[in-house]
């Protein structure tokens, strides 16, 4: 009979002592090991000089414009609506070239701010009085309350409400790739200028890129 | 959904972006999936795509971390084993000499090579708890194993690590 080999993990309490991860009762038992055990000994130099190097692994800086470079965040909807000085929206669109999370937080500011403008208009409440005689009775209340709003104009827009809140939930990031290519920013963009004069997101100059 | 408590994209990326850069590319050798994965997890923040439970934060974050890169590797957008580029670019301690700097990115792209070859399993407990710093609770709530397999792997994994370096400490 083959003599059995020992368990491979016998010594899984010397990494775990290493960690100060030890459960109670195991460390009467990893000071045995280490004093009357010269393999168990070996080991623990091997595994503490591994976590050691480890440890010296050196921390790698990101680029700066993943970490160190602040975000947009708040003043997004400022370069939105054009109300940023001109230095600044220089670096908004540098950032952007490079930012997932910029472009999409923009392109979710783009999509509600395009949702509101969206809204269908409501017409100023007019009384209109049905035609034919009416029995003085029923017409009372009406006259009391002259702006009440008519049932019909609160269901068409409640209506197009709905179909707005439809389309942006079709639309949502969550609902699709939320992966944004700077092109498809642009051509929303694009669309926007061309239905609103004097808006322009993205200088002409600025290359496109998408990381 | 904790909205209230829940952190900010931001407040991820001030805090702990850098620590996600590092995993990632320990785990990969490669800057630029290093930096897609920051953004991701930056994203599913955003998004509060996992629940948050106050008090794990930790957990929460690595746990996010965690299934972005596992996503990105099903996508095969990443090479897990790729090889490393031109060494590291971090901080290398305080003037040392240049025969100082030669050994130590050496001694840190062997490391680095090594620990590419680990299977993933490995590789991952390693990283959260060597390069990351997570407790063993934090890497079984992170990836959603056991703590008693954590132990095993993390053992395992500097065993094999060991094996594979073929100079002398
Ligand atoms: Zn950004």
């Amino acid at each position: 009979m083959a003599a059995v080999t020992p368990d491979p993990d016998r010594f899984v309490v010397l990494s775990a002592y290493l960690d100060g991860e030890l459960a109670d009762g195991e460390l009467d038992m990893v000071i045995g090991m280490l004093s009357d055990d010269p393999e168990a000994a070996a080991e623990f130099r091997r595994i503490r000089d591994m976590k050691r190097l480890l440890r010296a692994l050196p921390t790698v800086e990101p680029p700066g414009w993943l970490l160190d470079v602040e975000h947009y965040g708040d003043r997004l909807s400022a370069y939105l609506d054009g109300e940023l000085p001109t230095e600044e929206v220089t670096s908004i669109v540098h950032h952007l070239t490079t930012c997932r999370v910029c472009r999409e937080e923009l392109h979710d500011l783009d999509r509600s701010r395009i949702a509101v403008r969206a809204l269908p208009g409501l017409d100023a409440p007019r009384f209109v009085p049905p035609p034919g005689p009416r029995p003085s009775a029923s017409s009372e209340p009406e006259r009391r309350r002259p702006h009440r709003l008519r049932p019909r104009p609160i269901a068409a827009a409640t209506i197009g409400l709905v179909a707005v809140l439809a389309l942006l939930s079709i639309l949502s990031p969550s609902a699709s790739d939320p992966t944004i290519t700077m092109s498809d920013l642009e051509a929303r963009h694009i669309a926007r200028v061309s239905i609103e004069p004097g808006f322009n997101v993205l200088p002409a100059s600025v290359e496109a890129v998408d990381p | 959904m904790d909205d209230i408590n829940r952190p900010t994209w931001e407040d991820v990326a001030h805090r702990y972006g850098r620590k996600i850069y590092n995993f990632a590319y320990r785990l990969t050798g490669n800057p630029d999936d290093a930096a897609d994965l920051v953004q991701e997890v930056l994203l599913r923040v955003r998004k509060g795509l996992e629940r948050y439970e106050p008090g794990s934060f930790e957990g929460w974050l690595w746990r996010i971390t965690r299934n972005a890169f596992l996503d990105d590797i099903r996508r095969e957008k990443r090479r897990p084993t790729s090889p490393l580029p031109e060494g590291d670019h971090g901080h290398l301690g305080s003037s040392p000499s240049p025969d100082e700097v030669l050994a130590a990115v050496r001694l840190s792209d062997d490391v680095q090579s090594a620990l590419l070859k680990l299977p993933y399993d490995f590789r991952e407990a390693v990283v959260l708890c060597d390069v990351v710093g997570l407790t063993y609770d934090e890497i079984a709530e992170a990836t959603d194993i056991p703590v008693g397999t954590v132990r095993s792997r993390i053992h395992r994994g500097r065993k094999m690590l060991r094996e594979m370096l073929t100079w002398p400490l």
